[in-house]
Protein backbone atom coordinates (compact mmCIF):
# COMPACT_ATOMS: atom_id res chain seq x y z
CA UNK A 1 0.00 0.00 0.00
CA UNK A 2 2.64 2.20 0.65
CA UNK A 3 4.90 3.84 -1.97
CA UNK A 4 7.15 6.89 -2.33
CA UNK A 5 6.25 9.96 -4.57
CA UNK A 6 2.44 10.50 -4.84
CA UNK A 7 1.72 11.62 -8.34
CA UNK A 8 -1.19 13.99 -7.76
CA UNK A 9 1.04 16.08 -4.88
CA UNK A 10 1.03 19.61 -4.95
CA UNK A 11 3.69 22.14 -5.26
CA UNK A 12 4.38 24.37 -2.25
CA UNK A 13 3.55 27.40 -4.99
CA UNK A 14 0.21 25.73 -5.91
CA UNK A 15 -0.31 25.49 -1.76
CA UNK A 16 0.49 28.63 -0.83
CA UNK A 17 -2.12 30.08 -3.22
CA UNK A 18 -5.15 28.11 -2.04
CA UNK A 19 -4.53 28.62 1.29
CA UNK A 20 -3.64 32.37 0.85
CA UNK A 21 -7.04 32.66 -1.17
CA UNK A 22 -8.55 32.26 2.10
CA UNK A 23 -11.77 29.95 1.59
CA UNK A 24 -12.34 28.87 5.49
CA UNK A 25 -14.08 31.72 7.68
CA UNK A 26 -13.15 32.41 11.27
CA UNK A 27 -16.52 31.56 11.81
CA UNK A 28 -16.45 28.30 10.34
CA UNK A 29 -13.35 27.08 11.79
CA UNK A 30 -15.10 28.07 14.94
CA UNK A 31 -18.12 26.55 14.58
CA UNK A 32 -15.63 23.22 13.67
CA UNK A 33 -14.63 23.83 16.84
CA UNK A 34 -17.30 24.00 19.05
CA UNK A 35 -18.90 20.65 17.29
CA UNK A 36 -15.83 18.43 18.37
CA UNK A 37 -15.79 20.47 21.93
CA UNK A 38 -19.90 19.10 22.11
CA UNK A 39 -18.90 15.76 20.73
CA UNK A 40 -16.71 15.07 23.49
CA UNK A 41 -19.02 16.62 25.96
CA UNK A 42 -21.40 14.46 25.38
CA UNK A 43 -19.46 11.01 25.41
CA UNK A 44 -17.99 11.79 28.72
CA UNK A 45 -21.05 13.61 30.02
CA UNK A 46 -19.01 16.72 30.91
CA UNK A 47 -18.69 20.36 30.04
CA UNK A 48 -15.29 21.62 28.42
CA UNK A 49 -14.68 24.24 31.09
CA UNK A 50 -14.89 21.73 33.76
CA UNK A 51 -13.02 18.83 31.77
CA UNK A 52 -10.37 21.52 31.23
CA UNK A 53 -10.06 22.15 35.05
CA UNK A 54 -9.90 18.76 35.99
CA UNK A 55 -7.98 16.90 33.80
CA UNK A 56 -5.21 18.77 32.07
CA UNK A 57 -1.68 18.94 33.93
CA UNK A 58 -2.61 15.74 35.43
CA UNK A 59 -1.81 11.61 34.29
CA UNK A 60 -5.14 11.56 33.55
CA UNK A 61 -5.06 13.44 30.29
CA UNK A 62 -2.57 11.07 28.96
CA UNK A 63 -5.32 9.61 26.64
CA UNK A 64 -6.03 10.20 23.01
CA UNK A 65 -9.13 11.97 22.92
CA UNK A 66 -8.00 13.93 26.35
CA UNK A 67 -4.83 15.48 24.48
CA UNK A 68 -6.92 16.33 21.50
CA UNK A 69 -10.48 18.05 23.86
CA UNK A 70 -7.59 19.96 25.65
CA UNK A 71 -5.72 21.66 21.82
CA UNK A 72 -8.98 22.01 20.92
CA UNK A 73 -10.84 23.82 23.74
CA UNK A 74 -7.50 25.89 23.94
CA UNK A 75 -7.63 26.66 19.93
CA UNK A 76 -11.32 27.43 20.34
CA UNK A 77 -10.86 30.16 22.53
CA UNK A 78 -7.50 31.68 20.73
CA UNK A 79 -9.79 31.34 17.93
CA UNK A 80 -12.29 33.63 19.82
CA UNK A 81 -10.18 36.04 21.13
CA UNK A 82 -8.91 36.98 17.94
CA UNK A 83 -11.98 37.51 16.19
CA UNK A 84 -13.39 39.62 19.19
CA UNK A 85 -9.80 41.25 20.59
CA UNK A 86 -10.07 42.32 24.18
CA UNK A 87 -10.03 45.59 23.02
CA UNK A 88 -13.49 45.83 21.41
CA UNK A 89 -15.05 43.78 23.97
CA UNK A 90 -13.70 46.37 27.06
CA UNK A 91 -16.31 48.79 25.29
CA UNK A 92 -19.11 46.57 26.80
CA UNK A 93 -17.53 46.17 30.28
CA UNK A 94 -19.29 47.74 33.05
CA UNK B 1 -5.92 36.10 13.44
CA UNK B 2 -3.46 34.73 16.50
CA UNK B 3 -0.90 34.39 13.65
CA UNK B 4 0.53 37.22 11.41
CA UNK B 5 3.28 37.85 9.25
CA UNK B 6 6.15 35.83 9.99
CA UNK B 7 4.55 33.82 11.94
CA UNK B 8 1.86 32.80 9.40
CA UNK B 9 4.87 31.65 6.85
CA UNK B 10 5.94 29.52 9.50
CA UNK B 11 2.98 28.47 10.62
CA UNK B 12 2.55 27.46 6.48
CA UNK B 13 6.10 25.87 6.23
CA UNK B 14 5.34 23.39 8.93
CA UNK B 15 2.12 22.38 7.58
CA UNK B 16 3.47 21.90 4.08
CA UNK B 17 6.40 19.83 5.77
CA UNK B 18 3.49 17.33 6.94
CA UNK B 19 2.21 17.38 3.57
CA UNK B 20 5.45 16.27 2.24
CA UNK B 21 6.29 13.81 5.02
CA UNK B 22 2.95 11.89 4.58
CA UNK B 23 2.55 12.39 0.89
CA UNK B 24 5.96 11.37 0.16
CA UNK B 25 5.71 8.01 1.89
CA UNK B 26 1.79 7.33 1.51
CA UNK B 27 -0.54 7.18 -1.56
CA UNK B 28 -3.10 9.18 -0.15
CA UNK B 29 -6.87 9.62 -1.26
CA UNK B 30 -7.70 12.12 -3.60
CA UNK B 31 -9.42 14.10 -1.20
CA UNK B 32 -6.37 14.42 1.10
CA UNK B 33 -4.88 16.49 -1.54
CA UNK B 34 -8.07 19.04 -1.66
CA UNK B 35 -8.97 19.67 2.29
CA UNK B 36 -5.70 19.80 3.63
CA UNK B 37 -5.01 23.44 1.82
CA UNK B 38 -7.83 23.65 4.45
CA UNK B 39 -6.62 22.52 7.14
CA UNK B 40 -3.75 24.62 6.86
CA UNK B 41 -5.90 27.85 6.58
CA UNK B 42 -7.69 26.22 9.99
CA UNK B 43 -4.14 26.28 11.28
CA UNK B 44 -3.72 30.07 10.45
CA UNK B 45 -6.72 30.83 12.42
CA UNK B 46 -6.57 28.40 15.31
CA UNK B 47 -2.70 28.07 15.83
CA UNK B 48 -3.28 24.21 15.82
CA UNK B 49 -3.53 20.99 13.06
CA UNK B 50 -5.72 18.58 12.98
CA UNK B 51 -6.08 16.33 10.56
CA UNK B 52 -7.63 12.42 9.82
CA UNK B 53 -6.04 10.32 6.66
CA UNK B 54 -6.55 6.70 5.79
CA UNK B 55 -3.57 5.33 4.77
CA UNK B 56 -4.56 1.88 3.83
CA UNK B 57 -7.82 -0.15 3.78
CA UNK B 58 -7.60 -0.22 7.49
CA UNK B 59 -5.28 1.88 9.31
CA UNK B 60 -5.70 6.20 9.43
CA UNK B 61 -3.14 8.25 10.81
CA UNK B 62 -5.15 10.87 13.41
CA UNK B 63 -2.43 14.39 13.83
CA UNK B 64 -2.77 16.90 15.63
CA UNK B 65 -0.36 19.66 16.89
CA UNK B 66 -0.63 23.15 18.86
CA UNK B 67 1.74 26.23 17.62
CA UNK B 68 3.32 28.76 19.84
CA UNK B 69 6.29 30.62 19.19
CA UNK B 70 9.44 31.18 21.24
CA UNK B 71 11.00 34.64 21.92
CA UNK B 72 13.45 34.67 18.51
CA UNK B 73 9.56 34.15 17.33
CA UNK B 74 10.48 30.72 16.25
CA UNK B 75 7.68 28.21 15.56
CA UNK B 76 7.50 25.43 17.96
CA UNK B 77 5.10 22.55 18.53
CA UNK B 78 3.75 22.76 21.97
CA UNK B 79 1.39 19.91 22.30
CA UNK B 80 1.36 17.42 19.95
CA UNK B 81 -0.89 13.83 19.52
CA UNK B 82 0.10 11.45 16.51
CA UNK B 83 -1.75 8.51 16.44
CA UNK B 84 -2.40 5.42 14.23
CA UNK B 85 -5.96 3.93 14.60
CA UNK B 86 -7.35 0.58 12.91
CA UNK B 87 -10.72 0.42 11.43
CA UNK B 88 -11.97 -0.83 15.36
CA UNK B 89 -11.28 2.82 16.34
CA UNK B 90 -7.99 1.36 18.44
CA UNK B 91 -5.09 3.23 18.93
CA UNK B 92 -2.40 1.02 17.26
CA UNK B 93 -0.01 3.58 18.33
CA UNK B 94 0.22 6.75 19.73
CA UNK B 95 2.78 9.52 20.55
CA UNK B 96 2.76 12.72 22.49
CA UNK B 97 4.89 15.14 24.20
CA UNK B 98 2.70 15.23 27.68
CA UNK B 99 5.15 15.27 30.70
CA UNK B 100 4.09 12.47 32.70
CA UNK B 101 6.75 9.72 31.82
CA UNK B 102 10.58 9.22 32.69
CA UNK B 103 11.17 5.79 31.92
CA UNK B 104 10.06 3.26 28.86
CA UNK B 105 7.73 -0.02 29.95
CA UNK B 106 11.19 -1.56 30.95
CA UNK B 107 12.22 0.84 33.64
CA UNK B 108 15.07 2.70 31.39
CA UNK B 109 15.18 6.24 30.97
CA UNK B 110 13.06 7.81 27.72
CA UNK B 111 15.59 9.16 25.35
CA UNK B 112 14.28 12.04 24.60
CA UNK B 113 11.56 12.97 27.57
CA UNK B 114 8.63 14.23 27.43
CA UNK B 115 8.20 12.53 23.72
CA UNK B 116 7.19 9.32 24.27
CA UNK B 117 5.49 6.58 22.15
CA UNK B 118 2.58 4.02 23.19
CA UNK B 119 2.17 0.95 21.59
CA UNK B 120 -0.88 -1.30 20.95
CA UNK B 121 -0.63 -2.41 24.34
CA UNK B 122 -0.52 1.19 25.43
CA UNK B 123 3.54 0.25 26.74
CA UNK B 124 5.91 3.60 26.49
CA UNK B 125 8.80 3.94 24.24
CA UNK B 126 10.98 6.80 23.60
CA UNK B 127 10.61 8.62 20.63
CA UNK B 128 12.13 11.60 19.49
CA UNK B 129 9.58 13.86 19.04
CA UNK B 130 9.73 14.32 15.21
CA UNK B 131 6.71 13.26 12.98
CA UNK B 132 8.98 11.68 10.50
CA UNK B 133 9.59 8.77 13.02
CA UNK B 134 6.29 8.51 13.57
CA UNK B 135 5.36 8.38 9.39
CA UNK B 136 7.91 5.78 9.26
CA UNK B 137 6.99 3.75 12.03
CA UNK B 138 3.32 3.20 10.55
CA UNK B 139 4.46 3.25 7.38
CA UNK B 140 6.36 0.24 8.76
CA UNK B 141 3.31 -1.28 10.52
CA UNK B 142 1.04 -0.79 7.43
CA UNK B 143 3.77 -2.78 5.30
CA UNK B 144 3.50 -5.44 7.82
CA UNK B 145 -0.11 -5.96 7.11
Amino acid sequence: MATRKTPQRMTKKQFVKIVTSGTLSADRAIGNMVDELQRYERKYGMRSEVFYALIPGTPAEDQQDFVNWAICYRSYFRALQSKFPFKELSRYAI
Amino acid sequence: MPFEGRQRAAALDRCWSIYLSLTSVFILPEDFHVEFPIVAESVLITGALQVTVAIGSDLSLALREEYGFDPRQRLTVSRYSYNLIDVSGNNVLRADNLPFHRTDYRRRLLSNPPHHLHDEKDRIHSFSGELGEFVARAEKILLSR
